[in-house]
């Protein structure tokens, strides 16, 4: 893949005024592109509809030139399971599983091998330093830990494109670094991250900015 | 497994299992009292066709090889008129009404196909004839009739000719020239005694259609029907009432849990679940929790009846209840799987 972005997207919630009006963005391979502006610009829901979790009222999401927004429910969701990576704000673990589960639940919904996963997973664990054993459940743990575990989910079955929702809100400089560092590690191996952002230490490492 | 996914586990197990209890406990109870109701009309008779033949129709034993030809015909009996006998140890005078018989099978007689040229006597036969046991000789005016072999099983259809002594013909072919008296058909359902009674007449061809009279127990079978008829819809029409408020209760209690797990559904269709996947998630976690708990209400209300000392019903009944409050929580499991499906995956997982 090499490219990915969408053209003249507008979006709105129900029958509320649209909070996105001809938006286009388009990022190459490589690229790391931090959306950034006020609360309530629409960053994160930018982020959803280039994540195909949701439907423009105009334009579309594009593929390497091919539009995607259009496709079925299924379609676009075994897209988000084999191609994307999603990195949410406040990590959203499930507390019921182990830290191994909770790395490999992507694997559930594509094509990647259960065991592959799980390898890649204890890899990425340790790349990341989790400090959480694997074979426990995450439990009380920091915001720092649990976004590392977070980010081993979303990149273990290396997806081409890797989107994050404020990755660093609420973490210290040390986690934020760590997960940082994660994610621009995933751009420069050739692949395209988007980052919706407040942080400007996240925006800083970006390769690009795009303001809303 | 979280607080709120033990509470609705719990709470799916409770209703499915207490549904399917007071289905067997309500409606089980209807069924197994019908079996019993329509077992004692069986007993008495109500798939019996009785033709009564007068020695004009011409009618011999070989009917029985004619009408053994006629479907939904369990069982036929030929026998011939009634002679008088008596004890002939004590030549007392007291008479009972002796008849030859050519059957399908003896066995229901409770008669033994081999022991030809011996009576079978009937307990009020055996009490009339003074005889305490089985055992004696059997006489016509002082002339042997038979040897006593057995207790007769005086069937439904004959009970009107107690006190009977029945012999088997030693050679049944010799025999077929014998003229026959009556008829009795046993029918393998109630249903079809009308329609066999009305072809009886065609199948045994008598020389004097005049001389033969057909009766079938109409009566008690409609009856039959109609309290089969009545019972069954009653017991139904509660079954699917149970059920039908088992699938909401079902599905309130979902909803609620769905309402808990929204994010947990967001988190899983941002990863790449399809909508299927979480309505299958959904349904599938609730049937597997619902066929245990169905089995386990079940159990616990047959354990309560057999206490108590009240008729079960069938195992096809308690299976299919089981099945029913199955397939019940399942589909009270569809809508609020729906509604986890379609929920906006930024609205569950955006914190605001």
């Amino acid at each position: 893949m090499t490219t990915f972005g969408c053209e003249g997207v507008e979006f709105g919630y129900g029958r509320l005024p649209s909070i996105l009006r001809d938006v286009s963005l388009t990022v190459h391979t490589g690229e790391m592109v931090a959306l950034t502006g006020e609360s309530g610009r629409g960053k994160s829901t930018l982020l959803y509809l280039l994540g195909l979790m949701l439907t423009p009222r105009r334009g579309d999401v594009h593929l390497d030139g091919r539009p995607v927004s259009a496709l079925s429910d299924r379609a676009r969701s075994a897209l988000r399971a084999s191609s994307m990576g999603f990195v949410f704000q406040d990590a959203a673990l499930d507390h019921t599983r182990t830290v191994l589960d909770n790395i490999v639940e992507v694997s559930i919904y594509g094509d990647l091998d259960p065991a592959l996963a799980r390898e890649r997973a204890a890899a990425l664990a340790e790349e990341f330093g989790v400090l959480v054993p694997t074979d426990r459940r995450p439990g009380q743990i920091s915001g720092g830990q649990a976004q590392r575990i977070a980010l081993c989910r979303a990149l273990v079955h290396d997806p081409p494109i890797l989107l994050a929702d404020e990755p660093t809100g609420n973490l210290d400089d040390r986690s934020a670094s760590g997960v940082i560092a994660g994610l621009r590690r995933h751009a420069d191996a050739g692949r395209i991250v988007v980052a919706a952002t407040h942080d400007p230490r996240l925006a800083q490492a970006c390769s690009r900015t795009v303001s809303l | 497994m979280t607080l709120a996914q033990r509470v609705a586990t719990a709470l799916t197990f409770l209703l499915v299992s207490g549904m399917a209890a007071t289905v067997i406990l309500t409606s089980g109870r209807t069924a197994a009292a019908e079996r019993e109701v329509l077992s004692s009309f069986d007993d008495l008779g109500t798939r019996a066709v009785v033709v009564r033949a007068e020695p004009e129709a011409g009618i011999d034993f070989g009917v029985v090889e004619r009408l053994s030809h006629m479907e939904a015909v369990e069982w036929i009996g030929a026998f011939g008129p009634a002679r008088d006998v008596q004890n002939a140890a004590t030549d007392s005078g007291v008479s009972v009404a002796v008849r030859t018989v050519h059957a399908t099978t003896l066995a229901p007689l409770g008669m033994e196909d081999s022991l030809a040229d011996t009576c079978y006597a009937s307990p009020q036969a055996l009490e009339s004839l003074g005889l305490p046991e089985v055992a004696g000789h059997l006489s016509a005016q002082g002339d042997p009739v038979c040897d006593l072999g057995g207790t007769l099983v005086t069937p439904a259809a004959l009970s009107d000719f107690e006190p009977l002594v029945l012999v088997a013909p030693s050679e049944q072919r010799s025999h077929r020239g014998e003229q026959v008296a009556l008829v009795v058909l046993v029918v393998t359902e109630p249903a079809q005694v009308g329609a066999v009674a009305s072809l009886v007449p065609q199948v045994i061809g008598p020389d004097d259609p005049s001389g033969i009279s057909v009766a079938a127990s109409l009566d008690i079978a409609r009856l039959r029907g109609l309290v089969q008829g009545q019972l069954g819809g009653f017991g139904r029409g509660l079954t699917l009432t149970l059920m039908g408020v088992l699938t909401l209760l079902v599905g309130a209690a979902l909803f609620g849990f769905v309402m808990i797990r929204r994010k947990d559904f967001g988190r899983r269709r941002a990863l790449g679940a399809s909508r299927a996947h979480v309505v299958i998630l959904v349904t599938l976690n609730t049937l597997m929790i619902a066929l245990p708990a169905g089995v386990a209400g079940a159990c616990a209300s047959l354990l309560v009846l057999l206490f108590r000392g009240e008729p079960l019903p069938g195992p096809d009944f308690v299976a299919a209840v089981v099945i029913l409050a199955t397939a019940s929580a399942g589909l009270g499991a569809l809508p609020p799987s729906i509604v986890a499906a379609r929920r906006d995956p930024l609205t569950e997982l955006r914190v605001p």
